[in-house]
């Protein structure tokens, strides 16, 4: 034991230079001492000119290990010297700001360390908040209802429940106003709800535009994002056209091929069948199924019709057959 | 005791003998280095630290009966590798021999099939423009004593091959699909998936090295090779430098004198950004190359042998397109991602491939978008002219003009499950930034700066507005961008994903210039005595596959040691 000081060397690891307004994030500080001290008992004070911000012990070191699974060279320079991880939130107010992080002197397992900092400048930014939306149907005919799911997520993991969206048509009029209510139970930090608006009458592609409501939500700044989805508006069909997709070879139905009868799109059953309503006219048939050869064809409804579609399997693929020189 | 019993024994037997080998190897290489010297930097300078007749640089397809073909000569051998197992890429190889030209099984097979059918395949007018015949010549001359020699060596062949029917067909040989049995225990292999034969091959090859008294020094890679004057008289040695289990330089240098000769086998150049660009601009650093993460194609040998004079050769096979540089599409999710050269966490490189990879069934269920977010082509097509290249093509960042930048598989949660994919570890190598996860696809986008070769931020925008213009196709049936047949499925359930999917190189098909004797040559059509050459890191055969390695190692070896 020695009554003098242990210098301290303290480093920000690349830190960032925009964060989330009121946000939290981590701060990695290196740091270099040779006290033969616990430096996870150290105290670091975070001020803001003379106010102070935060207060906590380093806690556990990360020390470079290089039969780590996270060690890879190849990823860019490699930082060998121990750091801390600090959890810290961001200020509220958008703007710039200067932080000090200190580390004051103190005596930890009976040595003393001399005072050190480091300063970290970065800015505060509003809340990117963004959408999407899922499992809208189309083709639906004009007038029926659609059915669809939206989600929000916010960059700061803001809870985003009960804030209300706006759906809009491409002309700009409000259809559908749907709510956030549910914490999605695969995409952390995503809200999402339900939502329906009745299928324009007019037949054709449309396009809708999602929101978020005007206002601002938890009392911090966010930016709204927004996303679009298409809708294909179909005539009432009138024929049925059950369409078997069969393996020209084996005689057996082939599952889950994706058939497509002009805008109208379904899977094909274990039997390899689908069934698809259809208007009458000319419709492309077009089946998609990986590993076969299915010819595309246009077929002439005008009655309720059975169709079997042959599908060639190709050859297993001859990984080989490339290096042939 | 049965065949099967035998075989078995035999195999048992191998691997004792090769585990106690590899234990030899690691005292001898730890106990050079305690006493080795700075490196040398004038050749009248040099303190020799071991004296053979011939050295051998790379383990792999071809360093390996270089070894042993200069050991059969009579001569004494020391194997350098810097990788800590012998083997190279050719490890993970499919055991591709394509050597004919009449060999045991193929005569068995009712083949009649020459060593002229060979030249003739390989010097063909439309594939092989560039190929050197003298070079060829004695490649195809040696096609069948080559196939003795590996079976003379432990090698194993029990089958022709699926090939046979395709003799005599022009430019098709019964060459492809001559291929030895797999080494038997699967943690040798480093590669898990089966039909990994390329290990029947170098296992034996290492073992039977060993038992001739080939010594192997790994963890060492090349630094010097030394020759009497920086452009004259014969080479003397080489200077090796230690490196970890990373290949990072560890600064501990060794002096190998070469009585007789050099053998360059090092496996070509595709790993070196600086050296392929040579031969495409485009080659930037997001592209991988194939085995990098078990034994990275370096041109070490290349480098040090145009320190000293040599020149390159047919250089045009390597951007001949079709069969020239070969670019693969890959697996996705893992760095190192050739599509066949999966490694699995038995493996004792795994900590360098960190994933297994996902294997797409159905280009159907993503789409791929450059490092700007924008798709660029049809992601069912497969085409050189096509696919490749318009990856390849830059993405309109005026910083970066040279390359196409990464590529990203993006897809959501229906497709996860249509492919079966999990999207954990071991499959996924989230950690080194090569799969990522998000709520939304702004998310997904802001991720992306976590890889080492996303230069710049993904826009969130962009990357939304692409897929809902490719889900908008999906409903209207058609892709107005590139044609891609009917997109079947939108990209729409969260959590989406973005995964790894930039093309992967694969091969070296130009390298130094020798002579038909595998000896190099300088830029003044000299031979460099004392110094030879095989396998990727020679030039003049545009051949995939372990047979050019193989040969081309043996002759060199072979030639070496019977160098004065």
């Amino acid at each position: 034991m020695t009554n003098e000081a242990y210098p301290v060397v303290m480093e920000l690891v690349k830190p960032p230079s925009a964060l989330d307004a009121g946000g939290g994030f981590t701060l990695m500080v290196a740091i270099q001492c040779d006290a033969p001290c616990d430096l996870a008992k150290a105290r670091v004070v975070v001020m803001e000119g003379d106010k102070q911000q935060h207060e906590a012990a380093l806690g556990s070191l990360i020390r470079f290990d290089p039969q780590s699974p996270d060690y890879d060279p190849r990823n860019g320079p490699i930082e060998r010297r121990d750091q801390a991880a600090l959890s810290l939130v961001a200020p509220h107010a958008i703007g710039s700001f200067q932080w000090r992080i200190c580390l004051p002197a103190q005596e930890i397992d009976g040595f003393t360390l001399s005072p050190a900092y480091c300063d970290l400048t970065a800015e505060t930014q509003g809340h990117r908040c963004s959408l999407v939306v899922w499992d809208a149907p189309s083709p639906v005919q004009a007038g029926e209802v659609v059915r669809f799911k939206v989600g929000g997520k916010c960059s700061a993991g803001c809870a985003l429940q009960g804030q209300r969206l706006c759906v809009s048509d491409s002309d700009g009029s409000l259809v559908a106003e749907p709510v956030l209510q549910h914490a999605h139970h695969d995409a952390e930090g995503l809200w999402w709800g339900e939502g329906a608006f009745g299928a324009p009458v007019q037949v054709g592609l449309n396009q809708f535009n999602v929101q978020f409501a005007p206002g601002d939500m938890n009392g911090l700044p966010h930016i709204a994002g927004h996303a679009e989805f298409s809708v294909l508006v179909t005539e009432t069909p009138a024929h049925v056209v059950r369409i078997a997709v069969v393996d020209d070879v084996t005689g057996s139905g082939v599952e889950a091929a994706h058939v497509r009868l002009g805008v109208h799109r379904v899977s094909t059953n274990s039997e390899g069948q689908a069934m698809v309503a259809v208007s009458s006219g000319e419709q492309r048939v077009f089946v998609w199924k990986a590993g076969f050869n299915i010819p595309e064809q246009t077929i002439l409804v005008n009655d309720d019709i059975d169709l079997t579609i042959k599908a060639s399997a190709l050859p297993p693929k001859d990984p080989y057959e490339r290096w042939q020189g | 005791m049965s065949d099967q019993a035998q075989g078995s024994k035999a195999a048992q037997d191998a691997i004792l003998s090769r585990r106690r080998f590899l234990s030899a190897g690691a005292v001898t290489a730890a106990g050079a280095v305690a006493s080795g010297p700075a490196q040398a930097t004038e050749s009248k300078a040099i303190v020799w630290d071991r004296e053979v007749d011939v050295i051998v640089i790379g383990a792999g397809a071809s360093g390996l009966p270089a070894a042993i073909a200069a050991r059969d000569e009579g001569a004494s051998v020391i194997c350098v590798d810097h990788h800590f197992e012998t083997g190279g890429i050719a490890v993970m190889s499919g055991g591709d021999i394509r050597i004919g030209g009449g060999n045991r099984l193929q005569k068995a097979a009712g083949s009649k099939e020459t060593a002229d059918d060979i030249f003739k395949r390989w010097t063909d007018p439309l594939k092989h423009r560039f190929a050197d015949a003298d070079l060829v010549r004695r490649f195809a001359d040696e096609n069948v004593a080559t196939f003795d020699f590996l079976e003379a060596n432990g090698v194993n062949f029990d089958r022709h091959g699926t090939n046979v029917a395709k003799e005599g067909k022009p430019g098709i040989t019964s060459t492809p699909g001559m291929r030895p049995h797999e080494w038997p225990v699967r943690t040798d292999n480093l590669a898990i998936d089966q039909g990994r034969n390329g290990s029947g091959i170098v296992r034996p090859l290492e073992l039977s090295a060993r038992d001739k008294g080939v010594e192997f020094l790994l963890s060492f890679t090349l630094r010097q090779v030394h020759r009497e004057q920086p452009f004259a008289g014969r080479v003397l040695g080489v200077t090796i430098e230690q490196v970890d289990r990373w290949f990072q330089p560890q600064h501990r240098f060794l002096n190998l004198r070469a009585r007789k000769a050099v053998v360059l086998c090092n496996g070509g150049h595709g790993h070196n950004i600086h050296f392929r660009r040579m031969f495409d601009p485009r080659l930037t650093e997001e592209y991988q190359h194939h085995g990098q993460a078990t034994a990275p194609a370096n041109a070490a040998g290349e480098i040090s042998a145009m320190q000293i004079g040599a020149a390159l050769w047919s250089v045009g096979n390597e951007t001949d397109f079709g069969t020239g540089q070969a670019i693969d599409k890959g697996r996705l999710a893992v760095r190192d991602n050739y599509v066949r050269g999966k490694i699995g966490p038995e493996s004792s490189v795994f900590f360098r491939h960190r994933a297994l990879g996902l294997d797409v069934s159905d280009w159907q269920d993503l789409i791929l978008v450059k490092e700007n977010g924008l798709r660029f082509w049809d992601e069912t097509d497969e085409s050189h002219d096509g696919y490749f290249a318009h990856a390849l093509q830059p993405t309109g960042d005026p910083k970066k003009l040279n390359g196409g930048g990464p590529v990203w598989a993006i897809f959501d949660s229906a497709a996860v499950e249509r492919e079966k994919w999990q999207t954990t570890y071991p499959h996924v190598d989230r950690g080194g930034g090569y799969f990522f996860s998000g709520a939304t696809l702004e998310e997904l986008a802001a991720q992306l700066t976590r890889n080492i070769y996303q230069w710049r931020p993904m826009p969130g925008d962009a990357l939304r507005k692409t897929v809902e213009r490719f889900n908008s196709f999906v409903v209207s049936g058609k892709d107005l961008d590139f044609k891609r047949p009917s997109p079947p499925h939108k990209i729409e359930k969260p959590p989406f994903f973005a995964a790894w999917a930039t093309p992967c190189l694969h091969d070296s098909y130009t390298g130094l210039r020798t002579n038909k004797n595998c000896q190099v040559v300088d830029m003044q059509g000299q031979l460099i005595p004392g110094l030879f050459c095989a396998g990727e890191s020679q030039g003049g055969i545009k051949s995939h596959g372990l047979g050019r390695c193989i040969v081309t190692g043996r002759v060199a070896g072979m030639e070496a040691a019977r160098s004065s």
